[in-house]
């Protein structure tokens, strides 16, 4: 086979790029091992966006400096972004800004608009003061540099260590002053700056009362909703941010008919949660044919296998 | 039943060192802890409470989540707190949520009852919860815990083939169960279930009443068994509170010969309550029958007066009886009826007023013949008459020492005899008894 040929030219050419997808699906299996189908080139992007920026907002908080973070090379050439619960978390991110901007956009002001607002006026001061907290934690993590906030305890600990070391290993820098400053932000942390995990907080508190406004998002907000659906279904919250925003709208349904939510209340819900793509009458159709029981028996199955 | 959210006015706390052990707690955790499993001094056996405490002293951060744990009846969510120290992590507890009913909207019930209607089928879920129930059968089931639904037998190892069963996704086959508030005995053949995916998604069958002529063995007199063990200790704390408070061994403080004969007085309710249940099994058994003796309701009416008449007269109560010439022959079994009559009067002097009058009257009437107890008290409004013979229905008394199973069991005697009971209004708007028996 010569390489003058053209036609062994294209030959290797063909020969290349599948072993070329092949390599990629194999790193994209490795990368993302929970998905069932590999994702776009865009949610990887942004998936190594959202990492770096949670990495940049712990750097600057070790090192008061501003700038692209020193340690971004090492860490990724060291595996950080294989780490599955970094990558679900980023994912989890990308969902709930998809689903804040369909909201926004179907007409519901802003994803936090009624429901808390209202509960600041309650009549028990803890849960005034929670929803206060809440709709504080949306504002303010908001901002990029807040990012890393709201990385799950766990995650953050690991994450904040890992910095120290690229830092020292990358600059050489005073490391007990940067260990010094890790300590620091790790002892001040206490999750009240993510709005998930109070939103999970005010729901358990509420117990049974504002049922109806909290299956609707548009009047609880979307973390309420989210959170009202997590401690029903005792899924975490970030998975379902990632079930709702996705591509295919059953595993919403299955929600939503496991809560016995009325067909007539349907369309509106799907136009304001996922900006009109699933308003089919194939859709109601669907939804009518799926069995209460059953959607409820198919959730308790992801309750088992998550993890 | 709905699912209740409350913060604790005092959190509860506890410790958990870094090798997982409980090094303090509060009761309410003690408990939940051997709940699960646990022993006084071993590893924290609550898994989230245990993930949680370790997560804290690991990362070194403090950290919150709901927290899920079993409890005596059914589960709860219990929002922790975890902060860690040097070599433990402590634990509070602000928010108990017992879990019930779901929190959101749940499936409305006319869908859970056309899917019962739709198959005669049962199916349990894996939280143990009834989804199919066959409507045929006398009780609403869908939506409610297994625990509500059926009387959880205990075999004679002890162990609850259902709950085993279930818990291990096991076949249940041929075992025989009651349904809470029901005497019926009913089959299970029930299998393990599994989605598409093979995951267990509960457990689906059969449910059969076993009809009578067929019962097996006659179910063990479990409440005459209880009742035999209890009442002997009881009857001893009785005796011993009674002579502690009558200062038989030496002077004695007031206050504490008063707790003395709280402690008395309580056990001596405890004693009819065991009293009540025996009773309460025996005629609810098939096989419970009565002797059919010739008695005499005006002499019936008098030994009464003189058993309750002490009671009485601490309350000033006076109890008329009919008198000594006047004689109404009836059938029924003399010690029931005596125990009938008992109730019906004692619960005249508990709840008529201080100072004021019980009638006793007898009268006979074609083939009946009845004995009333009359008194003067606020009486039972019409929507009542019939409320109050139902079983532990005490029409939102409580603290008087009743366990509201006199007057179910009272008139189920009755009606064993052949008899009925009923209640209407004095003359003088106080509560009106009869008790109707075959006559002589």
């Amino acid at each position: 086979m010569g390489v003058d040929n053209p036609q062994d030219s294209a030959a290797h050419a063909d020969a290349d790029v599948r072993a070329a997808e092949a390599l990629r699906d194999d790193l994209l299996a490795v990368l993302f091992p929970r998905c069932g189908a590999l994702p776009s080139e865009y949610v990887q992007s942004a998936v190594r966006l959202k990492i770096q920026v949670v990495v940049q907002g712990i750097e600057r908080q070790l090192t008061n400096r501003d700038g692209p973070p020193q340690s971004w090379d090492a860490l990724s050439a060291s595996g950080l972004l294989r780490e599955p619960s970094l990558v679900e978390f980023a994912l989890a991110r990308l969902a709930e800004e998809k689903l804040k901007l369909n909201l926004e956009a179907g007409g519901a002001t802003q994803a936090l608009s009624q429901l808390p607002v209202l509960l600041l006026g309650h009549e028990n001061p803890r849960i005034a003061v929670m929803a206060r907290q809440l709709l504080s934690a949306d504002r303010s993590t908001a901002s990029v540099d807040e990012l890393y906030r709201r990385l799950p305890n766990s995650d953050l600990h690991l994450l904040c260590w890992r910095v120290v070391a690229a830092v020292h290993d990358v600059e050489g820098c005073d490391v007990d002053a940067v260990t010094s400053k890790a300590t620091e932000l790790l002892a001040g942390h206490n999750g009240d700056s993510d709005p998930v995990q109070l939103a999970r907080k005010l729901v358990f508190f509420l117990g049974p009362d504002h049922r109806a406004t909290l299956i609707d998002p548009r009047k609880a907000g979307l973390h309420l909703f989210i959170a009202a659906l997590a401690q029903e279904y005792r899924l975490e919250s970030d998975l379902l941010y990632r079930l709702i925003a996705g591509d295919n709208p059953f595993a919403l349904l299955l929600l939503l008919r496991g809560q016995g939510l009325p067909v007539e209340q349907l369309p509106s819900l799907l136009v304001a949660l996922r900006g009109g793509h699933d308003s089919s009458p194939d859709i109601a159709d669907a939804y009518t044919n799926i069995d209460p029981i059953e959607a409820r028996a198919a959730i308790s199955a992801w309750v088992e296998q998550s993890p | 039943m709905n699912a209740r959210t409350s913060f604790l006015a005092v959190p509860i706390k506890a410790r958990i060192g870094r090798d997982g052990r409980l090094i303090s707690a509060d009761p309410e955790i003690w408990r939940l802890h051997m709940l699960a499993g646990g022993d006084e001094d071993g590893v924290v056996s609550i898994p989230g409470l245990a993930n949680l405490a370790a997560l804290a002293l690991r990362t070194r951060m403090r950290a919150e989540k709901s927290v899920r744990a079993v409890d005596e009846d059914g589960d709860v969510e219990l929002w922790t707190e975890a902060t860690p120290f040097e070599n433990e992590t402590q634990i509070i507890i602000n928010g108990w949520r017992e879990i019930g009913e779901p929190l959101l909207a749940s499936v409305p019930q006319d869908e859970l009852q056309r899917e019962s209607a739709s198959s005669d089928r049962l199916l349990i879920d894996p939280d143990l919860r009834i989804v199919e129930f066959p409507a045929s059968l006398p009780i609403m089931a869908a939506g409610q815990h297994l625990g509500g639904i059926f009387v959880l037998e205990s075999d004679n190892q002890g162990n609850l083939p259902l709950i085993d069963a279930l818990s291990a996704r096991k076949p249940v086959e041929g075992l025989e169960i009651g349904l809470v508030g029901t005497s019926a005995r009913y089959r299970l053949d029930l299998q393990p279930v599994t989605g598409p995916e093979g995951t267990y998604i509960g457990h689906a069958g059969q449910i059969s009443e076993v009809a009578i002529a067929i019962h097996r063995d006659p179910p063990a007199p479990m409440g005459r068994q209880f009742a035999s063990v209890l009442k002997q200790p009881l009857s001893r704390i009785v005796a011993n509170a009674e002579t502690i408070g009558s200062k038989l061994h030496g002077p004695l403080r007031d206050n504490y010969a008063e707790y003395a004969q709280d402690i008395a007085t309580a056990a001596r309710h405890l004693t009819e309550l065991v009293a009540d249940m025996e009773d309460l099994e025996a005629i609810d058994r098939p096989d419970f029958s009565v002797a059919h003796d010739r008695i005499e309701l005006g002499d019936l009416a008098r030994r009464v007066a003189g058993l309750l008449a002490v009671k009485a007269s601490d309350h000033g109560i006076r109890i008329i009886t009919p008198p000594e010439n006047e004689k109404v022959e009836a059938i029924g079994e003399f010690r029931r009826v005596l125990q009938i009559l008992l109730n019906l009067v004692g619960n005249a002097i508990r709840y008529a007023p201080d100072g004021s009058t019980v009638t006793i009257a007898i009268r006979r009437s074609e083939d009946r013949a009845t004995i009333t107890i009359a008194d003067e008290g606020e009486g039972i409004a019409p929507e009542n008459r019939e409320r109050i013979f139902e079983k532990f229905e005490r029409l939102g008394r409580s603290g008087d020492g009743g366990s509201g199973l006199g007057l179910y069991i009272s008139r189920k005697l009755a009606r064993a005899m052949d008899g009925e009971l009923t209640v209407g209004a004095a003359p003088g708007g106080g509560a009106l008894f009869s008790l109707e028996l075959p006559a002589r």
